[in-house]
């Protein structure tokens, strides 16, 4: 039974065809005087019969259960009428010129309206987005900053308020689930066009697990092969792109909020781990090390970088990178720098609250002034750099910084008042720099919990009578 | 995708546009497998520096956010499979078996390579060396090893590794790639590809193969191969020779403004090239272009040693003024980290000790024991040991039985993949620890066995990738460093 029921979209074709067929050729008897009744009656006959049999699979789809009922009500009477009407065609030869032409309205309807069943209302009035035309001039630009031009196509809504679900996923299970998983089908009894419905799941149960996307079938089967069975949508359908189905997939990951996502709290829209609130606890939960999440101290508020300024960061040579201490903080590198120019630093500013570490190995052209900017820093490397004594009194104003390698610099012992000072320092490095033991020991009483990396290796030659056979 | 479909050269003959669409399709396939690379919605970190370099970005982008602990790694690995009886795995109990047939209550069947099966008997061979224990941990380290043992508080000992591998190529194939068979990216590449460069003038995956070791297994190319990975990750090997990039210095009488002009011209072709087809080896091949240009003055100055004081050489030992030893190359290694090159790796071969194991591997660690305490040390003081993860160790270990006859001071030891010991030191591993145990043979584990992919799995974690999201789709597969396996060691973490 439910075989002739799947088999319905197969049969609607043979009484469409036939009886169109069959009313062309009343027509063309009528106007070109020529002698096709016997075969108009053969086809009428075989039309019907078909126009029944496709209405009666018709029924058995529509009490299936995948489709609404109010929805399908409509196609169901028409395709009934129009069984019925192939039937009087057969039996009123005598007015069949007339009966065709009612015969041909309600198979174009009765179609009409089981394709909009299939393939969505307004299917066939809705306007194709047109692709972009080929007469766009060649971009001169070369291929990276082609890439960022992608990169924003989908955009970062950048207020403090954030609907990632209404503003990101909703589009795309409409445009892609709706069809099959909403008010008009129930594919699997599985709506997707309501928060409830959402979180209801389908006949195999639950598809979405908040912070869990590979356990949730919402998003596992988009990232089956196509040519699996469970793979969603199913093959032939438009599928999804690769970052339709990363939204997808991020949105889960940040506990799949269905309402306002707080944006201050993470660095990266739809991406990164929430400091606060519901969705770190859920990351966690679904992360494979729980805790690393943990060891991120929650202490500082910190807002994320702006992802254009990051880029303008790096448009000036600089590396960015995610410093491990916060999910917002960043990490700068100059190794790539040739020389510190004001629009170096008038870029890197921008992140200036975000950049927790900071590394300017081998730099002769630090001007100190210029790091003050950046009041979050934990880490500083100047090792081998021009950092004077005086520069040191200067960064005690970097209330945060807990580590500071100054080794190989014209530091000497006159900077240990400002290195006392600095409260939140723990570790520092002064290998080879101009510190005198004296004043190492004065640091030292001055400041017993501070780690010191003096640099001193000695190691002690081996007993080269060990190393000979012990038998 | 698209740029490609503005380009109005591309759709102006049927010709074309056939190719164009076959073009579109994989490049689309492509972009899956850069796998949910799209994400970096805001392409927080997409570089203006050369191509490709966004969607590594983006790949990183959306992985799951680790916090980083390593930003760099430099990999020791001891070719041949170092024993572990001479090393690092002290089985003091074996003396008093010495000789004795290996229990089968140990053995349990398993099988051995045709090397040793035939053996009448599988004479159980203790250490040639003593050990003692150094250090605040008192972690128990072979008198062969007498420079790495006064370090051995900034090392986690792994002594439980093993493998599913008995022999060589395909071991050390494994240990680099996640597979036995050849053709898989190394785990230098899959950095690289998953983290890009931190300096723009040095590749990410530089490779450098000791001079002074016996070559008594062979070291293939591949091994720092880029697998199917687009072919600016491959390894870049780092000779000792006059060049140590091979045909990167200009040709006699060529000068460097010719050369400039030249790759300009260069670059221009390939990017007509690109524009017309869109493979993506057009866009490997002008990085690498472009990035050989660069290492023209950035590896000539990195590989120069000569400003480096007297103490950094007594520090790396005897062998380091002697281009192209393993000491020299540790040295190489700690200026290659400190201009932030992601993934360095060294290679010593000769520790495949079939016989004379008690003659030849006292040279082995004489060559390989100094430099590599000196390296962790100078890391240290320079503040670069906390963010550098360093790795010691081999492709496999070697049996508790003597391979051929045992005498007090001569025996041999055949291939043991069931466990064998490897170290590592620095970022986000617990200093001054041992993680798992063997029984008293070593030969089977008996607690917390690490398997290989669990390590390449670690590894990647501590540079901030989670293992299973580092996907790169190939022939209609999605692969893996890991494959389908790898958990990460939690307990060695600091």
């Amino acid at each position: 039974m439910e075989l002739l029921g799947h088999l319905h979209p197969f049969l609607v074709h043979f009484p469409i065809g036939i009886l169109v067929i069959a009313c062309v050729m009343i027509w063309i008897q009528a106007i070109r005087k020529v002698d096709y009744q016997s075969s108009i009656t053969t086809l009428v006959l075989l039309g019907a019969m078909a126009a029944i049999l496709a209405s009666i699979s018709g029924y058995i789809l529509s009490i299936s259960g995948d489709y609404e009922a109010s929805q399908v009500a409509l196609h169901q009477w028409w395709g009934i009428g129009t069984s019925f009407g192939a039937v009087i065609l057969y039996f009123f030869q005598a007015y069949q010129k007339i009966i065709s032409l009612f015969l041909f309205l309600a198979l174009a309807i009765t179609g009409h309206l089981g394709g909009e069943l299939t393939y969505g209302a307004n299917y066939l009035f809705e306007r194709k987005k047109t692709s972009s035309t080929t007469q766009t001039k060649l971009q001169s630009l070369d291929s990276a900053q082609q890439k960022i031009t992608i990169d924003t196509s989908v955009q970062v809504v950048n207020s403090a308020k954030y609907f990632p679900f209404q503003d990101e996923v909703l589009p795309i299970l409409k445009s892609h689930c709706f069809q099959c998983h909403s008010s008009k089908k129930q594919k699997g009894k599985l709506r997707l066009d309501t928060e409830a419905f959402i979180k209801k799941g389908g006949k195999e149960g639950k598809i979405l697990w908040e912070g869990n996307p590979l356990k949730s079938h919402l998003y596992s089967y988009l990232i089956l092969p196509e040519d699996d069975d469970l793979h969603m949508p199913p093959s032939g359908k438009k599928q999804l792109t690769s970052r339709q189905i990363a939204i997808i997939r991020r949105w889960i990951e940040i506990g799949a909020p269905f309402g306002v996502y707080p944006m201050h709290a993470t660095a990266y829209p739809m991406h990164a781990s929430d400091i606060s609130g519901h969705a770190s606890d859920l990351f966690s939960h679904a992360s494979d090390i729980s805790g690393h999440a943990s060891d991120i101290p929650k202490t500082m508020e910190l807002a994320a970088a702006e992802p254009a300024d990051i880029l303008e960061v790096k448009a000036h040579g600089l590396s960015v990178s995610p410093a491990a201490s916060h999910p917002a903080g960043l990490s700068l590198n100059f190794v790539n720098v040739k020389n510190l120019d004001p629009p170096i630093w008038q870029a890197a500013k921008k992140i200036q609250h975000n950049v927790l570490v900071m590394k300017l190995t081998k730099r002769k052209d630090i001007q100190v002034e210029e790091l003050l900017n950046f009041t979050h820093l934990q880490q500083l490397n100047l090792e081998q750099s021009n950092v004077q004594d005086k520069d040191l009194e200067r960064l005690v104003q970097l209330p945060h910084l807990e580590q500071l390698n100054l080794y190989g610099t014209a530091i000497s012992d006159q900077g240990i008042k400002a290195l006392t000072a600095m409260k939140a320092l723990k570790v520092l490095y002064i290998w080879q720099s101009k510190l005198s033991q004296e004043g190492l020991v004065a640091l030292k009483t001055a400041r017993p919990d501070l780690t010191i990396v003096e640099g001193k290796i000695s190691f002690s030659p081996p007993d080269t009578n060990r190393l000979k056979v012990i038998k | 995708m698209g740029h490609r479909h503005t380009d109005p050269f591309r759709l102006s003959h049927p010709d074309l546009e056939k190719l164009n669409r076959g073009l579109d399709r994989r490049d689309f396939l492509k972009k899956t497998a850069m796998g949910f690379g799209a994400i970096a919605l805001n392409g927080l970190l997409a570089s203006n520096q050369g191509h490709g370099q966004s969607i590594e970005e983006q790949i990183m982008q959306a992985l799951p956010r680790i916090a980083p602990k390593a930003k760099r790694v430099v990999y020791l690995f001891m070719s041949g499979g170092p024993s572990q009886f001479e090393t690092w795995d002290y089985k003091p109990e074996l003396s008093k078996r010495m000789g004795q047939d290996l229990p089968d209550s140990i053995r349990k069947g398993q099988r051995l390579t045709g090397m040793s099966a035939n053996q009448a008997i599988l004479p159980v061979a203790a250490s040639a060396y003593g050990f003692r224990p150094y250090g605040q941990s008192q972690t128990w380290v072979s008198d062969l090893l007498p420079y790495t043992a006064q370090v051995v508080d900034e090392l986690c000992v792994i002594k439980s590794m093993f493998t599913e591998q008995i022999n060589h190529d395909p071991a050390i194939t494994f240990f680099q790639t996640g597979h036995q068979l050849p053709g898989r990216p190394s785990i230098g590449s899959w950095m690289s590809y998953g983290l890009g460069s931190e300096n723009q003038n040095l590749p990410a995956f530089i490779v450098m193969v000791s001079k002074d070791a016996s070559k008594d297994q062979p070291l293939y190319a591949r091994l720092w191969g880029n697998g199917f990975l687009p072919s600016e990750h491959q390894g870049v090997q780092f000779r000792s020779s006059k060049d140590p990039v091979l045909f990167l210095s200009n040709p006699e009488g060529y000068d460097g403004q010719d050369r400039q002009e030249m790759l300009a011209y260069l670059k221009q072709l390939n990017q007509l090239q690109n524009e017309s087809w869109g493979d993506p080896e057009v866009d490997a091949r002008i990085a690498q272009y472009e990035m050989a240009f660069k290492m023209q003055t950035s590896v000539p100055e990195v590989m120069d040693v000569s400003d480096e004081p007297q103490e950094v050489f007594d520090l790396y030992g005897p062998n380091s003024r002697d281009k192209g030893s393993f000491a020299a190359n540790c040295l190489l290694a700690r200026k290659l980290l400190e201009k932030d090159v992601r993934f360095v790796q060294l290679y010593h071969q000769g520790w495949d000790h079939h016989d004379s194991l008690p003659k030849n591997i006292v040279n082995q660690c004489k060559q390989t024991d100094q430099a590599t305490a000196a390296l962790i040390m100078d890391l240290k003081r320079r503040g670069m040991l906390e963010d550098t993860l360093v790795i010691w160790g081999g492709e496999f270990g070697r049996t508790v039985y003597s391979q051929g006859k045992l005498s007090p001071t001569g025996y041999g030891r055949d291939h043991h993949p069931k466990c064998f010991s490897m170290w590592m030191a620095g970022a986000g591993v617990k200093a001054g620890t041992s993680f798992g145990q063997t029984d008293d043979f070593s030969y089977n584990i008996v607690k917390d066995p690490v398997h290989v992919h669990d390590f390449q799995a670690t590894l990647l974690h501590l540079m901030g990738i989670d293992h299973e999201q580092l996907v790169y789709k190939y022939q209609g597969r999605r692969f893996r460093l890991t494959d389908v396996h790898g958990k990460i060691v939690k307990g060695i973490l600091a």
